[in-house]
């Protein structure tokens, strides 16, 4: 089994390297051939090394100069918990949002398995409403 | 009772600025000062669907009689223009 900080690690890597630096070729070394990632974002669940790029790929088609930093890790038996912020200017189209240029940070949690040095399994929920205000995409509140 | 129900859409902790797009966290806009570059990108931006029509209405144009009649008007006058140079 893998150390606590052996799965810092691979959770680290999933966000810097893969979405964050758009090393793609990352997911190759470690993303398992039966991963399941549940992105509270997508309806269905990405599957395999290939859902991760495709994933990945999106969000950096939509956000070209997305950045993500780790705000916090905390890893356990097989699981990795990686709290992290992303920033990135909407310039593609997101989810049919044409774009708007407007800069997005976001806040978002990865709970990953990993199994044999590879992410198995993904849990990640992030700020999604809170994206689609900073874009425009739904209405802020000014006052109380 | 009637009590007042806390606004449906809350901030997020951070709000674009409404100039140049810039992600700003909230209290922190006075001490934003826009990029130049990023000011540009963003109205570019923008701009892109009036852009996008202005290319499609140039098309239209230079492909019409009178677009293709104005573009051979304007050679003849260049090269007029270079003769008597």
């Amino acid at each position: 089994m893998a150390t606590t900080d052996e799965l810092k690690t691979i959770g680290r890597r999933v966000i810097e390297e893969i979405f964050g630096e758009g090393r793609l070729e990352v997911a190759d070394e470690i993303i398992s051939a039966d991963f399941v990632g549940y992105d509270a974002a997508l309806p269905e669940p990405n599957r395999g090394i290939e859902g991760v790029k495709q994933s990945a790929a999106g969000y950096r088609a939509a956000f070209p100069d997305i950045t993500f930093v780790v705000d916090e890790q905390i890893a356990e038996g097989d699981t990795v918990v990686t709290r992290w912020t992303g920033r990135g200017t909407h310039e593609g189209d997101l989810f049919g949002i044409a774009p708007t240029g407007k800069q997005a940070t976001v806040t978002g949690i990865s709970i990953d398995r990993i199994a044999d040095g590879k992410v198995v399994e993904d849990h990640t929920n992030w700020d999604t409403f809170g994206l689609m205000q900073q874009i425009g995409a739904i209405p802020t509140a000014t006052t109380a | 009772m009637y009590r007042a129900m806390p606004p449906p859409f809350p901030l997020p902790a951070h709000m674009p600025c409404p100039e140049c797009g810039a992600s700003v966290a909230r209290g922190r806009e006075d001490d934003h000062v826009c990029e130049e570059e990023r000011l540009l990108r963003y109205r570019m931006i923008q701009l892109r669907e009036e852009i996008a029509r202005f290319d499609d209405d140039l098309a239209a144009y230079l492909s019409s009689q009178r677009g293709r009649f104005d573009v051979w008007y304007a050679a003849r006058e260049r090269s007029k223009r270079r003769d008597q140079a």
